[in-house]
């Protein structure tokens, strides 16, 4: 009966502890997606890049992820008046008219060739592994204290005539030099 | 062998069963998670916000909770799979494959000694046991010897290990020959998942001492490397008296994998292995000169062997995919009554594209080329000692959408030509029905072959025995059994029907039902003759084998992930198996009915609670408990419920320090009696380890 009691009492804990202690949390994809929205919001792609001022602006990504999966959801949304659409590559050629290129860790196998294929193009390459911004890729994303963070590689993105806002920099750790 | 010891705890169960109620009940009365069901993934969801209209600060402010990255794949298979991923390895305290298997529903593990495991899925079960295509990275490991695994030699460091998929009922459309039961994908991480350092130690009574260590390095901008090391010292298992047995055992193994993408649609994986193994076991040995009387030899086996894998996948296009994959392994065997060199090459090719919006198509091709040596002794041989076979095979799947992501019709066959029984058909039919993403129903009909080993065309075994009341009434002379095999011996079949559920309601709750039926036809069994007068001092009872057992099996299988919340997880898995083989002649011969037809438990049931105390602190429980399982000659083996734990705590990121405790409800139990080769049976002990792992 002892035992019984305390199976109950634990199972009341363990819905009590965590709303008590913490509010819900968001998954991490989630937050994350958000935050590339967020990202683009910072970011001047030169204007050669858009037909007209209200074209859309292209998010690809490849790979079967959690990031990924839930990057359709940023569909519709916009950036400086470029409405948001997004699409999954299907092959490397596919990379040429996207604006903003999502790497899944799942993919990161590919990312080398990907960083090769966008180097001189306007393309915003965000990879969620660790190691992409130091080979070459612009941005990463990784976790710290359970808080999402990323970190910008500043001559990969000038070498792509991208330009970041200093108020991006402000919160991101930035490395110079690198992956060129 | 008779066994006594203490009879399993019975009341266990119930208090789990408790535990289980009270959850559901929770589950039910719960609104939050109610509410949780409706919700679309995709859809940002916090506290009704939208997480995209929130500032860049806030959104850098959310604490996040880590969603474990899972299999899409198999969640959309139409068969029976179930995953153990690296993090269920890490959790469960388990030091060997064969004992991570026991978490899965259907599979049945058995420890026969310190260092010999028999593992089965749906029954049937055996050291030699036949019905189970088992891969490593894609690559066979079975033996043509007897179709079975040598899982002691199977020693990969566990931390290597991606995932294992275990999918039950008949593979073979897709794996070959030897699928009948299921097949069990050993798959080791890509080597970029292993850069940077890792040293793991520890020991314990049981496992005396192990070591591991791994090394992973960038080469190029696109090319990986990881090497690995690693040492373990297993320790005894117990007599039934409790007294030390005589199976302690140590195994050295090491090995590399490359990883390289030269172009973005090309990967190549090169990787090879070499291990070196030393087992301590005990046979009782009747010899063919003086009858009766039962010789135990202590000695020790010695296994070595080594295997390169190369294989090269292209992709064409998202839908259009190639691989190409070439593997050569060499393995050298010493028992005290046999010994065994193979070298088999295997080449595979697959290519995977779609043919129109709504068929995907997967073919392939493959070879498989297997030469032996064999050295036998008075008691066992095979009378061809050495033998070359080889086996090809075509295989075609076609994946039809009937309604886009709702239903969609998978039909597919394999063809293989081998050595013994020339060609072999496997046919199956699939459906699956999607009604929402969160439900999947399955359905099933296969048919698969199990093609004759080695063994049963050439085993000679035979021993003299004054033990003259097996038979009725007793000889007045000692008796020569002799088991053979025949070169009439054929495939084993088996005609499958197969069922199944598969729910996730929300990512906090998951389900699967599995239920089957299978309906064998040529079982191997050892024909009955009767004694006969040899010579002028002893009888002779012949025992060759063949296909002459029919039978079925059905069952269910259920498995159930459950977080409550974020700091526990539970995961439970039941099944239910009855299995029936009767001899075709209709005869009712006890021992040939019991021999195939049992060996596996009617119920099993695990139940795994992981639990994050802090940040720093694990604790993980699991409880197991299997039913009484009957064998040849109606001994049997009682049931047993025991449990491991495993605390495990994390200073620092770099650093994990681990005390598990293993069987610990009772001081030993059995769990096999070995069948066919007589090498001693010894207790499963109660053991406790302790671990460290760093990685750098």
């Amino acid at each position: 009966m002892r035992k019984r009691c305390l199976t109950y009492s634990l199972l009341l804990l363990c819905w009590a502890l965590p709303a008590w202690s913490a509010p819900e949390q968001p998954a991490e994809a989630q937050v994350k997606s958000a935050i590339i929205l967020n990202m683009a919001r910072y970011v001047d792609w030169p204007t050669e890049s858009f037909s007209s001022d209200g074209a859309p602006i292209l998010f690809c990504y490849s790979g079967q992820g959690t990031l990924t999966a839930s990057l359709p959801s940023l569909q519709g949304k916009t950036v400086k008046g470029h409405p948001v659409v997004v699409r999954r590559m299907n092959t490397s050629v596919d990379i040429a008219g996207c604006h903003l290129v999502v790497v899944d860790a799942t993919e990161r196998r590919y990312a080398a060739s990907i960083i090769d294929r966008t180097r001189h193009l306007p393309i915003l390459t965000v990879g969620d592994f660790s190691g992409f911004s130091r080979d070459g890729g612009m941005v990463e994303l990784f976790l710290q204290d359970g808080k999402v963070r990323f970190e910008i590689n500043l001559a990969a993105a000038r070498q792509s005539h991208l330009k970041i806002s200093s108020q991006l920099l402000k919160v991101a750790r930035v490395i110079r030099g690198a992956g060129d | 062998m008779t066994s006594h010891h203490s009879d399993p705890q019975t009341t266990s169960p119930t208090r789990f069963w408790h535990l289980l109620l009270a959850g559901l009940l929770t589950l039910l009365t719960t609104p939050a998670l109610g509410a949780a069901t409706a919700t679309n993934i995709y859809q940002p969801n916090h506290n009704g916000e939208d997480l995209t209209e929130l500032p860049l600060e806030v959104l850098m402010d959310l604490e996040v909770t880590s969603a474990s990255r899972k299999t899409q794949r198999l969640a959309n298979t139409a068969a029976a799979a179930f995953v153990i991923s690296q993090e269920d390895i890490r959790r469960s305290g388990a030091t060997s494959i064969p004992e991570l298997l026991r978490m899965v529903p259907g599979v049945q593990v058995a420890k026969m000694d310190a260092n010999k495991w028999a593992v089965s899925i749906r029954g049937i079960n055996g050291r030699f046991v036949s019905k189970l295509q088992v891969l490593k990275d894609g690559r066979s490991v079975y033996t043509p010897l007897f179709s079975g695994v040598f899982w002691e030699s199977l020693d990969t460091p566990l931390e290597d290990i991606e995932r294992i998929e275990v999918i039950r009922g008949p593979g073979a459309a897709m794996w070959g020959a030897n699928a009948v039961n299921g097949v069990i994908n050993i798959i080791t991480k890509h080597a970029i998942d292993t850069q940077g350092g890792l040293l793991s130690g520890g020991g314990g009574n049981s496992e005396q001492g192990f070591g591991t260590a791994r090394i992973g390095k960038q080469l190029t901008d696109n090319s990986f490397l990881r090497l690995y090391g690693k040492h373990v010292e297993r320790g005894k298992g117990k007599h039934a008296d409790g007294s030390d047995a005589h199976d302690d055992w140590q195994l050295s193994s090491g090995g590399f994998r490359f990883d390289v993408q030269p172009t973005f649609n090309d990967a190549l994986t090169l990787q090879g292995d070499y291990y070196n193994g030393r087992y301590n076991e005990t046979y009782n040995l009747y010899n063919l000169t003086t009858p009766g009387v039962a010789e135990v030899v202590p000695t020790h086996s010695t296994a070595s062997g080594g295997n390169l894998l190369a294989r090269w996948q292209h992709t064409l296009s998202d839908t259009d995919e190639l691989s190409l994959q070439l593997s050569y392994d060499h393995s050298q065997r010493d028992f005290l009554i046999l010994g065994e060199r193979r070298n088999t090459f295997d080449a595979d090719f697959q290519h995977r594209f779609k043919l129109a919006s709504s068929q995907e198509i997967i073919w392939g091709l493959g070879f498989r080329h297997s030469t032996d040596q064999t050295r036998g002794s008075s008691t066992l041989s095979l009378t061809k000692s050495s033998e070359s076979l080889s086996l090809y095979s075509l295989f075609l799947q076609d994946e039809i959408t009937l309604l886009p992501d709702t239903l969609a019709l998978i039909i597919g066959t394999r063809i293989d030509h081998n050595d013994y029984t020339g060609w072999e058909f496997q046919p199956n039919g699939r459906l699956i029905w999607t009604p929402s993403p969160q439900h999947t129903f399955w359905g099933s009909v296969s048919r698969a072959v199990r093609t004759p080993t080695r063994a049963e065309r050439y085993l000679q075994y035979q021993y003299l025995t004054a033990d003259t009341g097996t038979t009725s009434p007793p000889l007045p002379l000692p008796l020569r059994v002799e088991v053979y095999g025949h070169d009439d011996f054929t495939s084993e079949r088996v005609l499958a029907y197969e069922l199944g559920y598969r729910s996730e309601l929300n990512p906090q709750l998951t389900f699967d039902l599995a239920l089957f039926y299978n309906d064998y036809s040529n079982l191997r069994v050892r024909q009955n003759d009767l004694p006969a007068l040899e010579t002028a001092t002893n009888f002779v009872l012949n025992y060759p084998l063949s296909n002459d057992a029919h039978g079925h099996s059905y069952g269910a299988e259920l498995s159930t992930t459950w977080r409550p919340c974020d700091w526990w997880r539970l995961q439970a898995a039941y099944h239910y198996l009855r299995t029936k083989v009767y001899l075709d002649n209709g005869s009712d011969d006890d021992i040939n009915s019991a021999n195939t037809a049992d060996g596996a438990p009617r119920h099993q049931l695990t139940l795994r609670s992981g639990f994050d105390l802090t940040k720093q602190l694990e604790l993980d429980l699991w409880l197991r408990a299997v039913s009484r399982v009957r064998y040849i000659d109606r001994s049997t083996i009682p049931g047993y419920v025991t449990m491991d734990v495993r605390v495990a705590w994390k200073p620092t990121k770099h650093l994990e320090l681990a005390l598990v405790g293993q069987n610990l409800l009772q001081d030993q139990h059995p769990e096999y009696i070995p069948e066919f080769i007589n090498t001693t049976p010894t207790e499963v002990p109660r053991g406790v380890y302790g671990k460290a792992t760093l990685s750098f």
